[in-house]
């Protein structure tokens, strides 16, 4: 309600009324609560490699600078989270988007896990070929295993958001009927 | 119906109604028989496995009859 008399509240107001109708919350709040998701194809593909490109940097480079690109690619990946097909609606989910939400983060957690097992083989085979001086292969150490820790998360998110995004349909042509 | 008040009556998002229409989502049995209950028909005249004739085959068809 506008505040009558007071020239300065009532321009105030009229800005907030404004703001708040065109950008601001109150939009973004109507919005999630529709329901409506954004199926996201290439920000996940380019997080993703993001992650692959923080590790990279993290073993040759600079630890720390890897370090926080990967840590990077998994806060993005989960803050899309939000506006995807996974995402939080503010109401409990149905069948189909409990489903949607399900498949998702399985094949996230399945790809996360693949990697898991594939990059601790590796790095066993590494460290036993190290003990019995057959070259040199990079192991982690302190800081490496904070990064792998987030570039293990950063696939889950980041695949999880890809794999509900394609299984959800297109958009309805007559969504608000 | 609105494709709304369906999904309020069913506890679905309308989004969920509209991709059934479309026949991109296969429904549980207990949202198929939900909407079954709320049109208070059968629910095998709201869902089959065979595409549903067009209103006009239907029309054309009943024209052949004698």
């Amino acid at each position: 309600m506008t505040i009558k008399g007071d020239p300065i509240a009532q321009n105030l107001d009229k800005v907030a009324g404004a703001v708040a109708g065109a950008i601001g919350l109150t939009r973004m709040q109507r919005w999630l609560n529709s329901g409506r998701r954004i199926r996201f194809r290439f920000l996940p593909l380019a997080l993703l490699a993001c992650a692959v490109g923080g590790l990279w940097v993290q073993i040759e480079l600079f630890p720390l600078f890897g370090y926080f690109i990967v840590m990077l690619a998994w806060t993005i990946g989960g803050a899309i989270q939000a506006f995807s097909p996974i995402g939080p609606s503010g109401k409990p989910l149905d069948e189909r988007e409990a489903a949607v939400a399900r498949s998702g983060h399985s094949a996230g957690l399945l790809t996360a896990m693949v990697i898991a097992v594939l990059g601790c083989m590796a790095i066993g085979l590494g460290s036993t070929a190290n003990m019995f001086g057959l070259g040199h292969f990079w192991t982690p150490t302190g800081l490496d295993w904070f990064a792998l820790a987030f570039f293990l998360l950063a696939v889950e998110a980041n695949v999880a958001v890809l794999a509900a995004s394609a299984s959800t349909p297109g958009p309805l042509e007559d969504e608000d009927e | 119906m609105s494709r709304k008040a369906l999904a309020e009556k069913v506890g679905v998002n309308p989004q969920t109604i509209g991709f059934l229409e479309r026949g991109d989502y296969k429904p549980s049995l207990e949202l198929a028989l939900n909407i079954a209950a709320v049109f208070k028909l059968p629910v095998e005249l709201l869902f089959s496995f065979q595409p549903f004739p067009t209103v006009a085959e239907t029309l054309l068809s009943q024209g052949d009859r004698p």
